[in-house]
């Protein structure tokens, strides 16, 4: 990075990390450091709420799986309003009537103890590993853009979100997403317009939909019902649906967020924002990898985006295979570049394109064996798996950017990256120590007493966070990883909270051993079938609710029959 | 810290709470139309990036 990207990004990163320490200022008791006193409104609100699930992964695994993939990806998202709609109407009011600090203790209150601190274990769980996979993206870019160790890198990062983290509160945590959003927003702006303009003068905007298309990059919609598809539509809207309820239903760290909300009506404005605002927003973020993927027609991509690899493999005893397949990817590039320029050529004088096209479509598929046969040579020096899908954005970042906007692109990941990772540091230290420390050790202590051990809770979270970061780079795309991980425990929750608001003849036991039942199901889902991720979610689920509907009792809940959380 | 009482959290939402699912949302005139809206926005999608799917798909010359 040059002088001036140094400048920038210290500016933009300083101004972040400042301004959460001033918002620590705002802190005053656990409702405070928690739920902003229940006072925040709905466009600040949303804004974090989108912040939260959108961060550094969303820029780096997201655009890297679009190049490699296409637009499939953005089916993943398109159940999200109407779960959005599902939540205003079913869980808010719950959630928001109830005064609860997480949404496990509303468990306790409608079925027992032992079902609220499972739910809430298990939270613990998929949220603290997803916490580390967060820490990992941003220590990716500074590897590349640096060269550091990502060990050392996640180490620096983590001790530096966890130490504001545990100054700044859910407060500073909300109007720094505020922020971070608004800049996400502009840097997916300013990527766009970079890749648009880095393009020859004669490509024009047709060109660029027409040689996406000829891999059907922009395939956005796939009807087929093959569940061991990752991405159809039917996938997409039935367990994206469930996965978008249970995310945005039962993971306290966006639970939490519309918790703060000042009335019901500012919580639901905050989700009803995201339902009209999320899926246009990842639209453009996948067309920032397929216009990545169309750009590189023009100019050499690397063979391997993982520069590191790339250094192992240089370095030992397998060079030669190595430069071997760079020379012929040089060679195969050179020649589909001239392919594409000369289909751009013929589209504008209206010429015959089939040979051209024919000639994409071999060179495409083997600089893609050519790639397959770089990454199996690197596996085997390394003795483990190499993936460089996450290294795609950040490679063309440090490229091709020019001064000052690379400055800006990398403290926008990064900021971003921190403020979803210092939200999900909050929830976790909440369900930490309002759903056990609390509960079960210390019912009633002070004030400032719950203050500072939810800022050690937060510190041993972010401890945690880093210790499974250093084993994120191994799971291969990280906005999947997150995803994946989530999907084992989501399902379950989702069908307990279910139970819960919509059964009324559910019992204790009938949701304790659904939420157990769901969950070893999934498992064994996961690990004896095909089955694509996204469809875990809708096996937990309904495992919880056939067997919370069989153990149901006899008569309806009612308040004089469960005893209050504390 | 916490309410001295917590409410039923199971029984259905009180009046005062459910009194805004007809209040007047900007341009939305209920909650319902608001939800209404949501939905068809999300259907209108679906139709639009699947008509994309089909007219960019340039896989056969």
């Amino acid at each position: 990075m040059s002088a001036v990207d140094w400048v920038v990004f210290a500016l933009y990163f300083g101004g972040v990390v400042g301004f959460a320490f001033y918002q620590s200022r705002k802190n005053v008791g656990i409702e405070g450091f928690f739920l902003a006193n229940r006072r925040l409104g709905w466009g600040a609100i949303g804004l974090s709420v989108m912040a939260t699930q959108a961060s550094a992964i969303t820029y780096i695994g997201t655009t890297g799986q679009a190049f490699d993939d296409g637009m499939g990806f953005v089916q993943f998202y398109l159940a999200q309003p109407i779960a959005m709609v599902i939540l205003c109407v079913v869980f808010v009011p719950f959630f928001y009537r109830a005064k609860v600090f997480t949404a496990y203790e509303y468990l306790e209150r409608r079925f027992d103890a032992k079902t609220r601190s499972l739910a809430s274990f298990l939270f613990l769980m998929s949220r603290g590993l997803a916490t580390g996979i967060v820490l990992y993206a941003p220590a990716i870019v500074l590897s590349v853009i640096m060269g550091w160790d990502e060990t050392l890198t996640i180490l620096i990062m983590g001790a530096i979100t966890v130490a504001y983290t545990m100054m700044g509160g859910i407060t500073a945590v909300i109007w720094t997403d505020v922020v971070q959003m608004l800049m996400m927003f502009v840097g997916i702006a300013v990527a766009l317009i970079m890749l648009f303009s880095s393009l020859p003068a004669n490509v024009g905007f047709g060109d660029v939909l027409y040689i996406g298309g000829i891999e059907n990059m922009w395939s956005s919609i796939d009807l087929s019902w093959d569940p061991t598809n990752r991405y159809t539509l039917w996938s997409g809207l039935i367990g994206g649906l469930f996965l978008s309820l249970a995310y945005f239903g039962t993971d306290q760290s966006q639970v939490q967020r519309y918790l703060t909300a000042s009335s019901l009506k500012q919580s639901r404005l905050s989700l009803i924002f995201n339902a009209f605002f999320k899926v246009p927003m990842q639209i453009f973020i996948l067309s920032i990898g397929v216009l990545l993927y169309v750009f590189y027609h023009f100019e050499k991509p690397p063979l391997v985006f993982h520069s590191a690899e790339v250094a192992q493999v240089e370095a030992s005893d397998r060079a030669a295979e190595f430069a071997e397949l760079q020379a012929q990817h040089t060679q195969v590039h050179g020649l589909r570049r001239d392919a594409t320029l000369g289909l751009v050529d013929a589209r504008a004088a209206g010429a015959d394109l089939s040979g051209f096209q024919g000639d994409i479509t071999r060179f495409d598929g083997e600089i893609e064996n050519l790639r397959t046969s770089s990454r199996e040579l690197i596996a085997e020096v390394r003795g483990s798996s190499s993936n460089d899908v996450n290294y795609i954005f950040p490679s063309y970042l440090i490229t091709f950017v020019p001064a000052g906007v690379l400055g800006l692109l990398i403290a926008v990941i990064f900021a971003a990256a921190m403020s979803s990772l210092d939200s999900e540091l909050t929830a976790l230290s909440s369900a930490t120590v309002i759903d056990f420390y609390q509960r079960y050790f210390k019912p009633e202590a002070t004030d400032a007493h719950y203050l500072l051990v939810s800022r050690i809770a937060t510190l041993a979270w972010g401890v945690f966070a880093a210790v499974f970061a250093l084993y994120a780079g191994r799971l291969g795309s990280l906005i999947e990883a997150v995803n994946q991980v989530g999907s084992i425990f989501y399902g379950s929750l989702l069908g307990v909270f279910l139970l819960a608001f919509m059964v009324k003849r559910a019992t204790a036991n009938g949701a304790f051993f659904g939420l157990l039942t769901g969950l070893i199901s999934v498992m064994a889902v996961s690990a004896f079938t095909d089955i694509a991720w996204l469809w875990y979610n809708v096996v937990g689920t309904v495992i919880v609710l056939i067997v919370g509907l069989a153990m149901r009792g006899p008569t309806e809940y009612s308040d004089s029959a469960t005893a209050p959380a504390r | 810290m916490k309410p001295d009482k917590p409410a039923d959290p199971t029984e259905s939402v009180p009046d005062d709470e459910t009194a805004d699912v007809d209040e007047s949302l900007g341009f939305f005139p209920s909650w319902g139309s608001l939800y209404a809206t949501v939905i068809v926005y999300t259907i209108g999608l679906v139709i639009v990036l699947y008509v994309l799917t089909r007219v960019l798909d340039h896989s056969t010359p």
